[in-house]
């Protein structure tokens, strides 16, 4: 099968998928809520190898791909500060940072 | 060619074996680092796919600043260290993410196998389930124009305009409220703010026990309430 340089569109994204639901069981099972954003930061990575991918193969004269995965990157910028900045407050609080500590606002 | 899919089966090899290790160490400090050895092993797969820029900001972006910020976290969060790794719900995280996988796998799977109408007894698949003829992946792809970070550069600036200037004023945000959020708070601010959590929660356990529902649990978190 013809790809780049040999390398197939559906391998990058069989990889772009493991990356997804690895991380996908990091943000699920993981009892750190620090841990549980580096699953969230795992599965944004999946995510734009797919776009990167599929922008290679299908239309490298386009940048729409590319302007996709460059917004990915910014919100997942912007959403590790958020994220971690209100992990450390919640740590200054409660000095913990199991995320099945925060049930507050369970009915 | 050969060279290629060498790369990119190391690169593989790394990238997903990173990605475990950092959903199984209970050292959260160690995940982090194997995080950093997988966004490195993200950034090769952007060099394979000619994406060279990407590949450059994977680097800066994700490893030089959320890497950076996650390893800050661990380390203002001390003390948690050597608790279990994983919750009570991590059998059922693993049957989803493993659901998920095959669910993916399927969706790839008609790229990459090139099935002419399958058959199970009267129920005949389609030949390809997408639809599109077979460019739709299987060729090799167009090349890469070399003045495709030009291009990128100035249909960033001008078609996508308005979600550039949002992405600016998002991040603006994002970082005015990550520093009020963490912000250091003084003795007296502390003092003030339990007692403010405190004169809630008794007005909401005032207001259950009238309402005859059980009293409230311990005081609501106010992360982040605005002063």
């Amino acid at each position: 099968m013809n790809g780049i340089n040999g390398i197939p569109l559906w391998a990058f994204l069989i990889i772009a998928a493991a990356l997804f639901c690895i991380g996908l069981y990091g943000a699920l099972a993981r009892k750190n809520a620090v841990a549980v954003l580096m699953g969230v930061e795992l599965m944004l990575n999946g995510v734009n190898l797919n776009l990167i991918a599929f922008w290679r193969f299908i239309a490298p004269d386009s940048s729409a791909g590319l302007v996709f995965a460059a917004f990915v990157f910014i919100v997942a910028a912007a959403e590790a500060a958020v994220g971690l900045a209100l992990i450390i407050s919640v740590y200054r609080n409660m000095n913990s940072v199991d995320p099945e500590k925060l049930d507050q606002m369970k009915l | 060619m050969t060279y290629s899919i060498a790369i990119f089966v190391a690169l593989a090899i790394i990238t997903i074996g990173a990605a475990i290790a950092v959903v199984t160490l209970r050292n959260v400090f160690h995940a982090a680092l194997m995080l950093v050895v997988a966004f490195f092993g993200v950034a090769g797969f952007y060099v394979l796919l000619e994406a060279g820029f990407f590949a450059a900001a994977q680097v800066l972006v994700y490893i030089g600043a959320i890497s950076v910020l996650l390893i800050f976290s661990v380390m203002l969060t001390r003390g948690v260290f050597m608790a279990q790794a994983r919750n009570q719900q991590s059998g059922y995280a693993a049957v989803a993410a493993g659901v998920m996988f095959v669910l993916i796998a399927a969706l790839v799977g008609p790229i990459a196998i090139n099935w002419p109408g399958l058959r199970i007894g009267n129920f005949v698949l389609p030949p390809r389930v997408l639809g599109n003829p077979i460019e739709f992946a299987v060729p090799s792809p167009k090349a890469v124009q070399p003045d495709y970070l030009t291009r990128f550069g100035s249909n960033l600036i001008e078609t996508y305009g308005v979600g550039f200037l949002l992405a600016g004023v998002l991040l603006l945000l994002a970082m005015v409220g990550a520093i009020w959020v963490a912000r250091e708070r003084k003795l007296m601010e502390i003092v003030l703010e339990r007692r403010e959590m405190a004169a809630e929660a008794k007005v909401e356990s005032d207001a259950d026990t009238a309402a005859g529902a059980e009293p409230a649990t311990p005081p609501e978190p106010a992360a982040g309430a605005a002063h």
